[in-house]
Parts: C-alpha cells; sequence; structure tokens
C-alpha cells in the first residue's frame, strides 16, 4: 500500500497535471464522484470516533479527578488510543489533502500538529503524577482536544 | 504500576522544595498553562504568517500573550527559586495584559478587528486567560509560604 504512487503523482506526470487524475478528470462520471462521497462518508465516521473517544477520556478523566484518583493503566490507555488516533488523522487528512478545496494547509495542520502535541505532552504529565491531579491534566486536554477537533471539522468542510 | 517504581525520581534532598510548583493541584495548573503556550503560540504565528497586516494590533499582542504563556510554563516545569520569581511575575504581566487588552479592545474596536487570545478579556477562550493569572498567583503565594516554613523548621 505504502509504495503505491498517488494518483495523478505518477513520476512520468511530474508537475504537469496528469489526465488521469479524478480532479481534471472531464466529466469521467459518477465513479470519481461516487468514491468521493464514500471517502466523506469515512471521514464523517472517523470525526464521530474521535469526538467518542476525546468524551469518554474527559468524562472518564473528570470523575477520576472528583474521585480523587491517580491515572490508572486503562486511562492512561484511553490517552494513548487518542493520540494514536490523532496520529491517523494527520496521516489520513495528508494523504487526501489533493481531495479537498481551499482548504489552507497551515490552518488545518496546525491545528492537527497542536492536538498531537497536547495530547502527547498531557499523557506523560499525567504519567508523572500520582494524585487525582494525574485526570485532571487529563481533563484539561481532552477538552481542548475536543475544541479543535470541532475546528478542524469545520474547516476541512 | 511496576514502570513507575522503575525510574524513581532523584532523592528528595537534591531536587529543590520548589518543585512542589509542578506537583499535586500545580500539575494541572501547569498542564493549563502548556496547553495555552501551545495553542497561542501555534494561532499568533497563523495569524502573523498569513494575514498580519489585518490586524497588526491584536495579533502582535497574540504573539505577546504567547510569549508569557511559554515563560510561565517553563518556570513551572524547572520549579527552582529563580523560576518561582519568573513565574510570579509572568502572572502579573499575564493579568494585567488581560485587563488592559480587554479594555483596549472596548475603546478601540477598529484595532481588534480580528480578535487576540486576550481581547474581551479572554471570551473566545471561555475567559480562562482572566481566571488562570489569578490561580496561578494563589498557588505560587501557596507553594512560597509552604516553602518558607519548611525552612523555617529546619533552621530552627
Amino acid at each position: 500500500m505504502g509504495t503505491d504512487p498517488i494518483l495523478g503523482r505518477e513520476g512520468k506526470c511530474g508537475q504537469v497535471q496528469c489526465p488521469i487524475s479524478p480532479r481534471i478528470a472531464p466529466g469521467s462520471g459518477s465513479g470519481a464522484a461516487g468514491a468521493v462521497i464514500r471517502l466523506e462518508r469515512v471521514f464523517t465516521v472517523f470525526t464521530i470516533v474521535l469526538y467518542a473517544v476525546t468524551a469518554v477520556l474527559t468524562v472518564w478523566s473528570i470523575v477520576d479527578t472528583i474521585r480523587n484518583r491517580p491515572a490508572g493503566k486503562m486511562l492512561l490507555g484511553v490517552a494513548a488510543l487518542l493520540l494514536l488516533l490523532l496520529i491517523v488523522q494527520l496521516v489520513v487528512s495528508i494523504v487526501a489533502f489533493s481531495s479537498t478545496h481551499d482548504v489552507d494547509p497551515l490552518l488545518f495542520f496546525g491545528y492537527v500538529i497542536t492536538a498531537i502535541l497536547v495530547m502527547a505532552l498531557a499523557g506523560f504529565w499525567a504519567f508523572a503524577e500520582l494524585s487525582r491531579w494525574g485526570p485532571g491534566v487529563l481533563a484539561a486536554a481532552g477538552l481542548t482536544v475536543a475544541v479543535m477537533i470541532e475546528r478542524m471539522d469545520q474547516i476541512w468542510l | 504500576m511496576a514502570l513507575r517504581n522503575a525510574h524513581p525520581s532523584p532523592s528528595p534532598a537534591k531536587r529543590s522544595p520548589y518543585s512542589a510548583m509542578h506537583t499535586g493541584p500545580g500539575r494541572a495548573l501547569t498542564a493549563v498553562y502548556g496547553i495555552f503556550a501551545l495553542s497561542a503560540t501555534a494561532r499568533a504565528g497563523y495569524q502573523v504568517i498569513r494575514e498580519f497586516d489585518v490586524a497588526p494590533v491584536a495579533y502582535s499582542l497574540s504573539l505577546v500573550a504567547a510569549v508569557i504563556y511559554i515563560v510561565a510554563t517553563i518556570c513551572l516545569v524547572i520549579g527552582s527559586r529563580a523560576s518561582h520569581r519568573i513565574a510570579i511575575a509572568s502572572c502579573i504581566v499575564e493579568f494585567v495584559g488581560v485587563i488592559a487588552v480587554g479594555i483596549l479592545s472596548f475603546t478601540h474596536p477598529e484595532d481588534f478587528a480580528k480578535p487576540s487570545v486576550w481581547s474581551t478579556f479572554g471570551i473566545g477562550y471561555g475567559f480562562i486567560p482572566l481566571v488562570l493569572p489569578l490561580i496561578g498567583l494563589w498557588w505560587l503565594s501557596r507553594v512560597g509560604r509552604s516553602v518558607r516554613a519548611g525552612q523555617q523548621e529546619r533552621s530552627a
């Protein structure tokens, strides 16, 4: 999968717009359009998954903070899962970036990369704390990432 | 849990008592400062690179805010006597900045066509920028008091 050339980016096409690229193929029919719609549906599902994991992390962290528990392995696991999903989001959006229009890459990837940094650093920071404030850190990070996912969603559309 | 015990923290004698700045509630405070440092830097960076001419005053102030958040975060993470003082100073600057920019955004709305982190007292960030320096000052003075109490105990 990784070695496959991206459509329209084959070596011989170079900087010249490749005629087989789905973006410029004139009226190549429902095939490309259908693929784009399917892709959008996958993105929507992925965004919902991102929201769900963020919500679980945030609520769980707040509950643990209130119950005066340190961050357990399970909670840190959810934080790691969210970090992984954000990295997947980064990779997928890099691959799919050419299919979208009018998205400022600096703005969009600024959010994705900031969210990844926030989640990674918060994970380590929470791991180092053995009091209720470990989950407290993750709650703050979860709320921040939720807002960032919303912004990413707005920017992409 | 075994992993946590595998690398214990340095011996308490070697650690500055000011490291209490970033433990307990200070851990969450440091995290919130870190989040603000990251997001304010990212946002100010974007604004300055892409559309600085639209609202140069607001965007310069965003950049100033980002730098202050970075300084405060680093000071909290270091947790030494000197960093305790710099952190207090940056919290005061931060609070004055939020108030000043908040007032300016009402008196000179033409300079704030686009929002900065601190405009309208940090409304875009749920007024957290207004509350954060106060919580920071409260926490830092608490740590300072407990460190001084500890020193008196040892010398007595």
